[in-house]
């Protein structure tokens, strides 16, 4: 998840805090519709499997727990600090 | 300024505005305290002061084209959102109440904002003209094989590319893939913008109605 939050920060230089993992990714604009691009590519590096695009929703991106959820594992999670 | 449109009648043209987010910030005609308290609620939660602000460049915006398609002033026009996947307000595709022919749209990016309304669905997408979408492997999955061919047998395929994507997003974003679709670049502001359905168009030809200073949205 770090590569994760590194590439969130990237995007999102001189955030005033760290992303919670159950903030709203969307909500916030920290990504928009281009950025889910990338970050589709970013995921499918990490995880080693192909995302199925049929089978994906907005929600499964929505916050930092889904997205290892349902992409990269249910390892426990804590707040990540920003970079 | 032009000038305000007529009521709107069944086959009125379509509004298209877009603007830099400060030029709307800018606009005497819009202030951002139009906005409903759901919108306010929801803007609390974006987390980077330019990206709040092209929000509400873009909501401003959508007052703007509707009031001259409906001929109300901006502050009496009150936009609501609602969902095509869930079917809750509050988010999703934009619609006017009070005008249920009229479908509405709006597009913000990197200090960008465009808004559209007219007859039946409409959408639009505005990005900035420097922006890639990327990476390839990825946009493969999502646009036309053809487009995307075209564009990689350019030097460089990025604007095509660009333009590909904005295409897609707009007609995503009017909920028809069978709708009038039309992009165009604004050079002065260094965007590149898609806007599908909404019926005829008013203007004649791509690109902005020059305007005098301070300046205010350009009108297609």
């Amino acid at each position: 998840m770090e590569q994760v939050v590194a590439w969130l920060n990237e995007k999102n230089p001189g955030l005033d805090g760290p992303i919670g993992v159950d903030e709203d990714l969307i909500e916030a604009r920290l990504i928009d519709s281009m950025d889910f691009l990338e970050f589709i590519d970013l995921l499918e590096e990490i995880s080693g499997s192909s995302i199925d695009l049929q089978e994906v929703t907005i929600d499964d991106f929505r916050t930092l727990a889904r997205v290892k959820e349902r992409f990269l594992g249910s390892v426990g999670l804590a707040e990540v600090p920003a970079g | 300024m032009t000038r305000p449109p007529p009521p709107h009648e069944k086959g009125a043209a379509a509004v298209a505005l877009v603007a830099t987010t400060a030029e709307v910030l800018a606009c005497t005609e819009l202030d951002e305290d139009m906005l409903a308290p759901w919108e306010r609620r929801r803007l609390a939660g974006i987390r980077v002061p330019a990206r709040r602000d092209d929000v509400v460049a873009a909501r401003l915006l959508l007052r703007l084209c509707a009031s001259r398609v409906t001929g109300r002033p901006p502050r009496e026009v009150e936009p609501a959102q609602r969902c095509p996947g869930c079917g809750q307000d509050g988010h999703g595709r934009p619609y006017l109440p009070d005008h249920p022919g009229l479908g509405a749209a709006y597009s913000h990016a990197d200090g960008l904002a465009a808004a559209a309304v007219g007859p039946g669905p409409v959408g639009i997408d505005v990005e900035p003209l420097t922006r890639r979408p990327g990476p390839l492997p990825v946009l493969r999955r999502l646009l036309p094989e053809a487009e995307v061919d075209a564009a990689c047998a350019e030097p460089d395929p990025g604007p095509a590319l660009l333009r590909s994507w904005v295409r897609r997003e707009a007609l995503f974003k009017a909920g028809r893939d069978d709708v009038r679709l039309a992009g165009w670049t604004d050079h002065r502001r260094a965007a590149v913008v898609a806007l599908a359905g909404g019926g005829a168009w008013r203007g004649a030809g791509p690109g902005p109605a020059l305007s005098p200073a301070p300046a205010p949205p350009s009108g297609r």
